[in-house]
């Protein structure tokens, strides 16, 4: 090899290699918002808006960095949001049963098709964070004892309930929300769950997904 | 009293009351008359089921005034006698309260509720509580405002990042700036104008595809036209600087092109049959013909569609009624003088005559074209007056002599520039302008219609400046 194609190839290798930058690193330590002391100033208009099945589809995708197109797929291929559960999630289905317009109103089935979608993309985040540590992308560098989180209410685990807040609800978390959700995995544990770490992640993101915060707008 | 006399006593009754009261078609223009800034009157007039269930049948609202109008008098009443006393009969009810809501009918007709409906009154939008740390409900709220024109015309949620950096920039000046800004860019996403994208879903109720009727890409079993063409031409005249009639007007076709979406002007299409010197934009589609049109010597359900989809005036919901004198003529003996029928075919056939010339199914020689004398040549025999069909018909009350000049008048109408709107009201909003909403409303559809020159991409940011999109 040419003097010149080695050096090419070094640069290629150090290029695509991991560097300091790219190390996975907890997330911060949020910055706390103080919980209202009384009731807040009511919405005049009250008009909160069904997000539907592509806002939904592509905000948990963006949020939890996952594909699109397989945020939720039924039986591995029929995606739930834009075939599957689609009309249920507020869709419309023009060409074949004629369904021009979305009803505009949630069904009695809408909540769970949203709580579907919210579990297919909290499993697999969690399933891959924790496959592949390095490359983790919500469940930064929480810290374990065997199955178990080594510390529910230290820094890393408030910092991947930030995290997620300011992912999926674009605000920091209040301090009362922390609390609960802290409290969630002393909770699962205290239940003999097997591997309440995992538990918690996956319970700690498909609470945040499902919110009304997050799901309407 | 025998029971089944005492039955027959209350058919005679109902019936002789139906044949006495039928609906007024001169009464929505008497109505605007006297109310002429009622929301009911802005561009449009309030339809039959104001006063009506169903005509003759009246409802709260209409009982009373009629109870108002000329009592003594033998029903029914001429047109004549009947609008010059329907002012004199509203003023007497104003202060009554027809459906019992504890609102007067005065007040709704002047808010735009409907007086005989308790559910529909005007909304008390007074601000309640105290403070609120993550939106300012009482008034325009552009970090709300921001994050809803992403979502609605990207179709995604900002990140947090981007939220914390709008709130950084340093003026609600910049801040709007921005948020014009962001209109623009999601504009020209696939989320906005590609295939399914938003704008599709807009045009679906109009286009009505059928997938198994689908011709050309995506072909269904039975196919017979494409009608992604039809998506195509209102995509195009709902985007960038191009004039929204032209969904109606256009004397030329649209080509889709893909990855990303493309769409252009051109002279002709492969898959589009009417000559140019007939077409008026989608009411001339292969589609349209072909599904609207289908075998029929008198089109009615073309007409009423394009009424429907482009005017926003379901005239089988007794909207948009422009009675025409000595109409319905009835060329194809439906039996349509009926008076059950003819209150609003006196409107809708005047509507259709039109439409003679343009063919729907036939062999391929002669489909979803237009030709003249086709109902001389393909329905002879549908009727003994068949072929007297004029083509000059009559829309708003204008006679027009073909149907680019419906097409003309149609697209110049209030109503064209109101159902616009409203569609994209609905859009970005959330629902139908509501009363409390109205006179946002009628601001922007007017500025669309005069500042904008009906440009939609313009309209959109009318409608994301208002306080209905932008407050809380």
């Amino acid at each position: 090899m040419h003097r010149n194609q080695l050096l090419f190839v070094t640069v290629l290798a150090l290029g695509i290699g991991p560097s300091c930058a790219d190390k996975v690193t907890a997330p911060p330590d949020p910055e706390l918002l103080e919980p209202p002391s009384g009731p807040v100033a009511r919405s005049a208009r009250g008009n909160l808006r069904f997000k539907g099945p592509e806002r939904i589809n592509q905000d948990f995708a963006a949020a939890l960095e996952l594909r699109p197109d397989a945020v939720c797929l039924e039986l591995g291929q029929y995606s739930c949001t834009g075939l599957v559960h689609n009309v249920a999630l507020g869709g419309v289905d023009p060409y074949g049963p004629g369904l021009y317009e979305s009803s505009g109103v949630t069904a009695s089935t809408t909540p769970l098709a949203v709580e579907r979608v919210a579990w297919a993309a909290c499993t697999q985040r969690v399933d891959t964070d924790l496959a592949t540590p390095a490359a983790s992308v919500i469940f930064r560098e929480v810290p374990l004892t065997g199955k178990k989180l080594a510390s529910p209410d230290g820094a890393e685990v408030r910092g991947v309930i930030g995290l997620l807040t300011q992912r999926v609800l674009l605000r920091n978390p209040y301090r009362n929300e922390v609390e609960r959700y802290v409290r969630l995995a002393k909770d699962i544990e205290s239940t003999g769950n097997a591997e309440p770490a995992r538990a918690w992640m996956q319970a700690v993101c498909f609470a945040i997904l499902t919110s009304t915060e997050s799901v309407f707008y | 009293m025998k029971k089944h006399t005492f039955r027959w006593m209350i058919v005679s009754v109902l019936v002789a009351a139906s044949t006495d009261a039928p609906a007024k078609p001169p009464a929505g223009g008497v109505f605007c008359q006297k109310y002429p800034t009622s929301p009911e009157c802005m561009g449009r007039q309030p339809s039959c089921t104001y006063c009506h269930i169903a005509p003759p049948q009246r409802n709260a609202f209409g009982t009373m005034v009629s109870q108002s109008l000329l009592p003594g008098l033998p029903r029914p009443l001429s047109d004549g006698d009947f609008a010059a006393a329907l002012p004199s009969a509203l003023t007497a009810v104003e202060g009554q309260d027809a459906d019992g809501d504890g609102v007067p009918n005065l007040t709704e007709i002047q808010q735009g509720t409907q007086p005989a409906d308790p559910n529909s009154k005007p909304l008390d939008a007074a601000c309640q509580g105290s403070d609120n740390p993550q939106f300012s409900v009482c008034r325009y709220d552009l970090r709300h405002a921001y994050k809803k024109v992403v979502r609605d015309l990207c179709g995604a949620s900002p990140t947090f990042a981007e939220v914390t950096a709008f709130a950084a920039r340093p003026s609600d000046d910049d801040r709007r700036a921005f948020i014009d800004s962001e209109v623009e860019r999601c504009a020209q996403t696939e989320f906005w104008r590609g295939k399914n994208g938003q704008l599709w879903k807009v045009a679906h109720p109009k286009i009505r595809p059928v997938g198994s009727l689908k011709e050309g890409e995506d072909k269904g079993g039975v196919p017979l036209a494409d009608y992604y063409d039809d998506y195509a031409l209102f995509a195009y005249t709902q985007t960038d600087d191009h004039d929204a009639r032209e969904i109606l007007t256009a004397d030329y076709f649209v080509r889709r092109e893909t990855s990303p979406t493309r769409y252009s002007k051109v002279s002709s299409l492969a898959s589009q049959k009417v000559d140019l010197a007939h077409r008026a934009g989608n009411m001339t589609s292969k589609w349209s013909l072909t599904y609207f049109v289908m075998f029929t010597a008198l089109p009615r359900n073309a007409a009423a569609q394009m009424y429907r989809s482009y005017l926003g005036l379901d005239i089988a919901k007794q909207e948009g009624l422009y009675s025409v004198a000595s109409e319905p003529q009835d060329y194809d003996a439906k039996g349509v003088t009926a008076k059950e029928c003819a209150a609003c075919h006196a409107t809708l056939d005047p509507l259709t005559y039109p439409f003679r010339n343009y063919n729907g199914i036939a062999s391929s020689r002669y489909e979803t074209q237009y030709i003249p004398n086709r109902l001389e040549i393909f329905f002879p025999n549908v009727s003994p007056r068949i072929t007297q069909t004029p083509e000059r018909g009559v829309i708003f009350g204008k006679p027009v002599n073909d149907l680019r000049e419906w097409a003309k008048v149609a697209a110049d109408s209030d109503a064209f520039a109101i159902s616009t709107t409203t569609d994209y009201w609905k859009l970005l909003v959330g629902h139908a302008p509501k009363p409390e909403e109205n006179a946002e409303f009628v601001a922007t559809w007017k500025r669309f219609k005069s500042v904008h020159n009906y440009r939609v991409q313009r309209l959109l940011h009318d409608i994301v400046k208002t306080e209905a999109y932008g407050a809380p």
